[in-house]
C-alpha cells in the first residue's frame, strides 16, 4: 500500500497548477514514502511495472528492493517533468484571459 | 443589474453535486456497455437451464458478473465495460467450458454459444478463437475505436469528433489538419448524419453539448488521455436513447488492479508545414496559406488501485494549443495612436513585422475514482476542471484584423458525474447517474486594444479593426445538468429495461461593447465617418430547459434466430426563462422582464421497434431493420426569439457627417432625430419590445416539437475472423417545420419580377431571363404582424434521405486493420408550399431568399462519400497506418443582389424594388466544387522497455498537400467562388508516447 500512496501523491504532483510549495511538501512526502517502501517491501509486486523491473513473474512472492526504489525514483522523475513541463507552457502561452488578469466582472 | 446565482458559485455547485453524485448517484448509461448472450446447449444438441455462466475481466472492478440460463437454455451478461472478457459455463455433471479473450467494446453484444460435454465439472476445457464481430441481438449502427486504434491512426486532436471525422455519411465541415482548426470548433465537428440535424454528443453517457440557441457545439472540451473508447451510433437507437438522431459518446478511461499509466505529447512548429498555393488559388488573389507556429500537447496520466479490487483511481492531466499565422493578418500599427478623444484607434495599416495568429489552449485536470463499495454496488465518479483560452474566436482567418477579434476565457469550466451500478440479482440489474456540465466563456478584447477602442468597419473593403463588434460579457455561462435511473431485468431470452431521464440546460448572455463608455461602433468609407452603430445595452439573455423529461420501456426479445427488439418513449420538455432587470444605459432606459415558464411546452410519444435476426444461427451473419421516431435534440432558439430582451429593437444606425473632420460625432447622441452632424436614427422603436410584432402559435409552443424517423434496413456478415462487412439501406424524414407568417398578407401582396442572369460561362443558365422571384407591394412594405406556425397550416414541407453504404470493419491476416466504406445518398428538400410569397414560405427566423427553387434534390454523385482508415503493422516494431477521405466539394450557390433597374415587373406599372433582393440565380445545392480529398498518415516505431512500452510516430496530415476548397464566396461579384477556405498545408508532427 506505500507505493499507491507515493505513486497517487505522484499523480497529484503532475495534476499541475499546483503551487511550488505544495508540490515541494508532496515530493517531500513522495520521498519519504518512497524510503519507506525500500525498507518495507510488500509481499506482492501490485504492478506490472513493479514485476518487470523486479525481473519477476506474475505472482512472484519475493521482490528486488533496489530495483523498486529505482522504479520509485522513476516515478517520481517523471512525475516531476510533467509537472515542469506543464510549469513551462502555462508560463509559455500568451494569456490574455480576463481571469488570470484578476479582471472578471461576472 | 439583476444578480443570477445560477452557475455563479460554480465551484460550490460542483462540491455539491460531486456529493451528491457520490451519495446518491447513478448511471452508465447502458448503451456504452457492452454485453455477452447466447445459448448453452448439450452435446446432444438440446437446451441446458441452469448452467452458471460468468463473465471476468481485468475491466471489471467486481472482478466477475454471474447469471444463469433459463428454461431455454439462453443467458445474457449485460453493462460489460470494454475490454477483454473470459467467459466460464460450468453445471454440475458437465466439464466446465472457459472461452477466453472475448474483446468487447462499447454496446456491442458479443454472441457467444457453447456446447457442454459429460464430465466432471473441475474438468475445464479451454477454448480459444477470435472474437464475435456481429451483433446478432442489438439493431443499433454504430462505430467504435478504442484507445489503441486511436493511437495507431493519425488521429490529429482526438475529441467527440474524431469517429465523426472517421464515417462515412458525416457532412463534412472545416476539416482540420493535424490540429491546425482551433480545438473548440474541431471537436463540434459532428452534425448532419445522412442530412439529419442534431447529433447527440455525450462524455460518459451525458449530454455533453452547451445550450445556446439552435447550435450545438460541444460543452466540455475533453482532455485525449481520459479516452477510452470512442462510440458513434447513427441509426437503431432503442428506447433508451433521449433526442437526437446520432449519438457520439466518450467513454473515459478507469483505474484497475495493477498500475497504468503514460506520458503523451506532440509537436509541430516552423519549417513542418509545406505550402500549398497554387495556382488555381492564385487565380482568386490567394498568395500565401496559413503557417502553423507551434502545435503541442502534453499530458500524463496515472491508473491504478488505492484498494485492491475496491477502490481504483485514474487521474490525467494535459495541456495542448496551437497558434497558426492567418494568410496576409497583421497587427495594427495605428492601434490606439489617433489622439481623437474617445476613439484612439481610427485606422489600420499592417504592422509587417507582427504577423497575427489564431492560437488557443486548454489545461485539463481530470480524476476518475470507482468504488465497489459491497459486492453488488459499484459508484464511480469523474470530474474535470479545465481553464481554457479560445483565445481568437470566429476562428480567425486573417479576414479582419486580428484586433476585431475577441477570445473566450473558459473558467472555470468542466464536468462533473457520477454512476451507481448494482446487480442487484442475477437478473435484476439497477442503474444511476447524474452530471453537471458547465461552460463559463467570457469574452475578452485582444492585445493591443483599450476599452475606449471601438470596432470600426471601412465599408468599401467589408474590412474591420480597432476592436471586436460585441463582447459577450461580462456573463457568459451555459451548461447542463443531467439524471437517470433504469432498471434492467434479464433473462435469457428477455432483456427489459425501464427508466427515466432527466436534462435541464441554462444560458446566460450578456453584451457588452469594448467602448464602456457608450457603446457606440463606426462605419468608414474610404477612411471617412460614415454611420454610427447602435446597440441597446445594457443587455442580458437568459434561456432554461426546466425539464427535458423521458421515460422508457424496451425490450429484446430473443425468440430461436430473431431478437425482436420493441421500445417506447415519451418525451416531456419545457423551457422558459428567469425574471430579470437591466438598468437603463446611454440610450436606452431601464427594462424588465418577467419570468415565463412553459414555452415551448411538448410532449411526444416515440415508438422504437426493431428485428435482428441470426440469419444462420452461426454468429456471423446478422439481418437487421428498425423504425424509430426521434425527437430533434432540445435547443433553445425559440424560447430565445420569445423573450423581450432578445426580440427587442436592439441594433440601429444613423448617419454621420463628419462636416469638420475630427472623427467626433458632433450631435446629441441620445437625441434620435436629426441634429448636427447626425442623422436620424434607422428605426424608431430602437431599445423597445413590440409584443405585438410576432405573435407565436400554439401550434408552435405547446405541440409539434419537431422529430425524425428513421428506417435502417442492413445485413452484416463476419468474412473472416475478426473482420465484417455491412450493406445498409437509410431513409429518414423531418416533420414539424416552423414557418413565420405575415397576417395582413396574402400571395395576392406580392408583384412576380424576372431578372435576366448575368452573362458568365461559370453559371449554368448564363444571360437568361428567370422569373418566379417576388417582391412585396409598396402599398404593404413593413406592415403586417408576423406568426410563427407550423407547416402544415399551408401544406407539406419535406426534407427526406434515400442512402446506401457499404462498409467493412475489423482485422486481416497480420494484424492489418481496416474501417470505413463508401457511403451514397439523395437528399430531397421540397418547401414548395404557400405562407405568404408563392412557394417560398419563411422559416423561423423568417428568412427567405428568393428565387423560384422550392424543390431542391441533392444528386446521388453529389454525396457520395467514401473514408478509409488502416493501420499495418510492419516489422521491427514500426507500424504504417493512414486516414484517406474522399467527400462532397464545397456547394457553390450563386447569390446576386439585384436593385430597381436590374429587374423587370410583371405588372408594367411597376418599376421599383421596395428594397434590395438576394436571389438565387440557380438551384441551390445542385453545383459543387472538385470532390475533396484528405490523406493522413503515420509511421510509428514502438520499443519495448521492459517496463513499459515506448512509442514514436512521424505524423503526416494532409500527405498529398491538397488545397480542397472548403468554403467559397457564394455572394455573386467579381469575388464569386473565391475560396474563403482550404484545407491547410501538408503538416508533420512528431508524437512521442511512454506507456506502462
Amino acid at each position: 500500500m506505500k507505493l499507491a500512496r507515493v505513486l497517487v501523491l505522484i499523480g497529484v504532483v503532475g495534476l499541475g497548477q499546483v503551487p511550488a510549495a505544495v508540490a515541494g511538501g508532496l515530493v517531500q512526502s513522495a520521498n519519504r514514502l518512497a524510503q519507506q517502501a525500500g525498507r518495507q517491501a510488500p509481499a506482492t509486486p501490485s504492478s506490472s511495472l513493479a514485476r518487470d523491473a523486479a525481473g519477476q513473474q506474475p505472482g512472484a512472492q519475493t521482490t528486488n528492493t533496489s530495483s523498486r526504489k529505482k522504479k520509485v525514483w522513476l516515478f517520481v522523475v517523471a512525475g516531476l517533468g510533467v509537472a515542469g513541463g506543464i510549469y513551462a507552457i502555462d508560463h509559455g502561452v500568451e494569456d490574455n484571459t480576463l481571469s488570470s488578469r484578476g479582471l472578471r466582472k461576472d | 443589474m439583476r444578480e443570477l446565482n445560477l452557475g455563479r458559485c460554480w465551484s460550490q455547485s460542483a462540491s455539491l453535486v460531486a456529493v451528491v453524485a457520490v451519495l446518491w448517484t447513478p448511471v452508465a448509461w447502458a448503451q456504452q456497455n457492452g454485453g455477452i448472450a447466447g445459448v448453452v446447449r448439450d452435446g446432444g444438441g438440446l437446451a441446458m437451464p441452469g448452467v452458471t455462466v460468468e463473465a471476468s475481466s481485468p475491466a471489471l472492478i467486481e472482478k466477475i458478473r454471474s447469471v444463469t440460463t433459463d428454461g431455454e437454455g439462453r443467458y445474457n451478461i449485460i453493462d460489460l465495460r470494454p475490454g477483454t472478457y473470459a467467459v466460464t459455463f460450468s453445471l454440475a455433471g458437465f466439464s466446465t467450458v472457459r472461452r477466453e479473450g472475448i474483446l468487447l467494446g462499447a454496446g456491442f453484444v458479443a454472441p457467444l454459444s457453447v456446447n457442454l460435454a459429460v464430465g466432471a465439472i473441475s474438468e475445464t476445457i479451454t477454448v480459444t478463437g477470435a472474437s464475435p464481430v456481429v451483433d446478432t441481438q442489438s439493431v443499433r449502427q454504430q462505430e467504435t475505436l478504442n484507445l489503441r486504434q486511436l493511437e495507431d491512426l493519425p488521429s490529429g486532436n482526438i475529441g467527440l469528433q474524431t469517429l465523426a471525422y472517421m464515417t462515412p455519411g458525416f457532412a463534412s465541415t472545416q476539416a482540420d489538419v493535424g490540429g491546425t482548426r482551433d480545438t473548440w470548433s474541431a471537436q463540434g465537428a459532428y452534425t448532419l448524419f445522412h442530412g439529419k440535424t442534431g447529433t447527440r454528443a455525450s462524455f460518459d453517457g451525458f449530454r455533453n453539448q452547451y445550450f445556446i440557441g439552435a447550435a450545438n457545439g460541444v460543452g466540455y472540451i475533453s482532455d485525449s488521455g481520459t479516452i477510452q473508447e470512442l462510440q458513434l451510433e447513427t441509426s437503431g437507437m432503442g428506447a433508451e436513447s433521449g433526442s437526437g438522431s446520432a449519438s457520439l459518446n466518450a467513454i473515459p478511461r478507469s483505474g484497475g488492479n495493477l498500475f497504468s499509466g503514460g506520458i503523451d505529447g506532440y509537436f509541430s512548429g516552423k519549417g513542418m508545414q509545406s505550402s500549398n498555393v497554387d495556382d488555381s488559388l492564385r487565380a482568386f488573389g490567394i498568395n500565401s496559406s496559413a503557417e502553423v507556429q507551434k502545435i503541442f500537447r502534453l499530458g500524463a496520466q496515472l491508473g491504478g488501485p488505492v484498494v485492491k479490487d475496491k477502490v481504483w483511481f485514474f487521474a490525467a492531466v494535459a495541456r495542448w494549443g496551437s497558434r497558426v499565422n492567418q494568410p496576409g493578418a497583421f497587427y495594427n500599427k495605428l492601434q490606439g495612436k489617433s489622439g481623437v478623444p474617445g476613439t484612439p484607434t481610427i485606422a489600420y495599416e499592417p504592422d509587417l513585422d507582427q504577423p497575427a495568429s489564431s492560437f488557443d489552449w486548454f489545461r485539463n485536470h481530470s480524476l476518475r475514482a470507482t468504488w465497489q463499495a459491497t459486492e453488488k454496488h459499484k459508484f464511480a465518479v469523474f470530474g474535470d476542471i479545465q481553464k481554457s483560452c479560445r483565445c481568437t474566436t470566429g476562428p480567425f482567418t486573417g479576414a479582419n484584423a486580428i484586433e476585431s477579434e475577441r477570445g473566450w476565457d473558459w473558467w472555470p469550466s468542466g464536468v462533473v458525474n457520477g454512476t451507481w451500478t448494482a446487480p442487484l440479482t442475477n437478473k435484476l440489474l439497477v442503474e444511476a447517474g447524474a452530471s453537471w456540465q458547465v461552460a463559463n466563456w467570457v469574452n475578452f478584447a485582444q492585445k493591443g486594444v483599450s476599452r475606449d477602442d471601438r470596432s470600426i468597419l471601412e465599408t468599401s473593403t467589408n474590412f474591420r479593426y480597432g476592436a471586436t463588434t460585441v463582447l459577450t460579457a461580462p456573463i457568459a455561462r451555459t451548461g447542463r445538468g443531467a439524471q437517470r435511473v433504469t432498471a434492467s431485468y434479464v433473462t435469457g431470452s428477455h432483456n427489459i429495461k425501464a427508466g427515466v431521464t432527466l436534462e435541464q440546460a441554462f444560458n446566460d448572455e450578456s453584451r457588452s461593447r469594448n467602448n464602456e463608455t457608450d457603446g457606440l461602433n463606426y462605419d468608414f468609407l474610404n477612411g471617412r465617418p460614415l454611420r454610427i452603430q447602435y446597440q441597446a445595452l445594457p443587455f442580458l439573455q437568459q434561456e432554461r430547459q426546466n425539464a427535458e423529461l423521458g421515460i422508457f420501456l424496451q425490450d429484446a426479445w430473443t425468440v430461436n434466430r430473431f431478437t425482436l427488439n420493441l421500445g417506447l418513449r415519451m418525451d416531456y420538455l419545457t423551457m422558459g426563462f428567469p425574471a430579470a432587470t437591466l438598468e437603463a444605459g446611454p440610450f436606452v432606459p431601464a427594462r424588465q422582464v418577467a419570468e415565463l415558464k412553459g414555452v415551448p411546452e411538448w410532449r411526444d410519444i416515440n415508438p422504437r421497434v426493431g428485428v435482428a435476426i441470426d440469419v444462420f444461427g452461426n454468429g456471423r451473419t446478422a439481418l437487421k431493420a428498425s423504425l424509430g421516431r426521434f425527437n430533434q435534440l432540445s435547443r433553445s432558439d425559440l424560447t430565445r426569439r420569445f423573450h423581450p430582451f432578445s426580440s427587442s429593437v436592439n441594433t440601429a444606425f444613423r448617419n454621420w457627417t463628419d462636416t469638420n473632420g475630427d472623427f467626433i460625432p458632433d450631435c446629441a447622441l441620445a437625441n434620435f432625430t436629426a441634429n448636427g452632424e447626425c442623422g436620424a436614427i434607422s428605426n424608431q422603436n430602437f431599445g423597445k419590445f413590440i409584443p405585438s410584432a410576432t405573435l407565436f402559435d400554439e401550434s408552435v409552443t405547446k405541440k409539434n416539437r419537431d422529430y425524425l424517423w428513421d428506417i435502417n434496413v442492413e445485413v452484416e456478415h463476419q468474412v473472416r475472423d475478426g473482420l465484417s462487412v455491412n450493406l445498409g439501406y437509410n431513409h429518414n424524414w423531418d416533420g414539424n417545420f416552423t414557418v413565420t407568417e405575415n397576417t395582413l398578407l396574402g400571395p395576392e401582396s406580392f408583384d412576380e419580377y424576372c431578372i435576366t442572369v448575368p452573362t458568365d460561362t461559370r453559371l449554368p443558365n448564363s444571360g437568361q431571363q428567370q422569373c418566379g422571384y417576388y417582391d412585396v407591394k409598396p402599398q404593404f412594405f413593413g406592415l403586417g404582424t408576423l406568426r410563427i406556425t407550423n407547416a402544415r397550416e399551408f401544406g407539406k414541407q419535406q426534407r427526406y434521405w434515400d442512402g446506401f453504404w457499404l462498409n467493412a470493419n475489423g482485422r486481416l491476416p497480420k494484424g492489418i486493420t481496416v474501417g470505413g466504406g463508401i457511403d451514397v445518398g439523395r437528399q430531397v428538400d421540397d418547401h414548395c408550399i404557400t405562407v405568404d410569397i408563392p412557394n417560398q414560405p419563411g422559416d423561423i427566423a423568417n428568412a427567405n431568399v428568393g428565387g423560384p427553387f422550392c424543390r431542391v434534390v441533392t444528386d446521388w454523385a453529389d454525396l457520395l462519400d467514401i473514408r478509409i482508415r488502416s493501420s499495418v503493422p510492419i516489422k521491427g516494431g514500426f507500424n504504417a497506418s493512414f486516414i484517406f477521405r474522399n467527400t462532397p466539394g464545397a456547394e457553390q450557390s450563386a447569390l446576386l443582389t439585384v436593385a430597381s433597374a436590374q429587374v423587370k415587373f410583371k405588372d408594367p406599372t411597376r418599376t421599383a424594388l421596395t428594397t434590395a433582393k438576394a436571389v438565387n440565380l440557380y438551384t441551390p445545392n445542385s453545383v459543387y466544387s472538385p470532390r475533396f480529398s484528405q490523406l493522413d498518415m503515420a509511421v510509428s516505431k514502438s520499443f519495448n522497455l521492459g517496463w513499459g512500452r515506448l512509442r514514436t510516430a512521424l505524423d503526416v496530415y494532409n500527405a498529398l498537400n491538397s488545397n480542397s476548397v472548403q468554403t467559397l464566396v457564394t455572394a455573386y461579384s467579381s469575388r464569386w467562388l473565391r475560396p474563403t477556405g482550404f484545407l491547410d498545408a501538408r503538416l508533420a508532427r512528431l508524437t512521442a508516447s511512454i506507456n506502462f
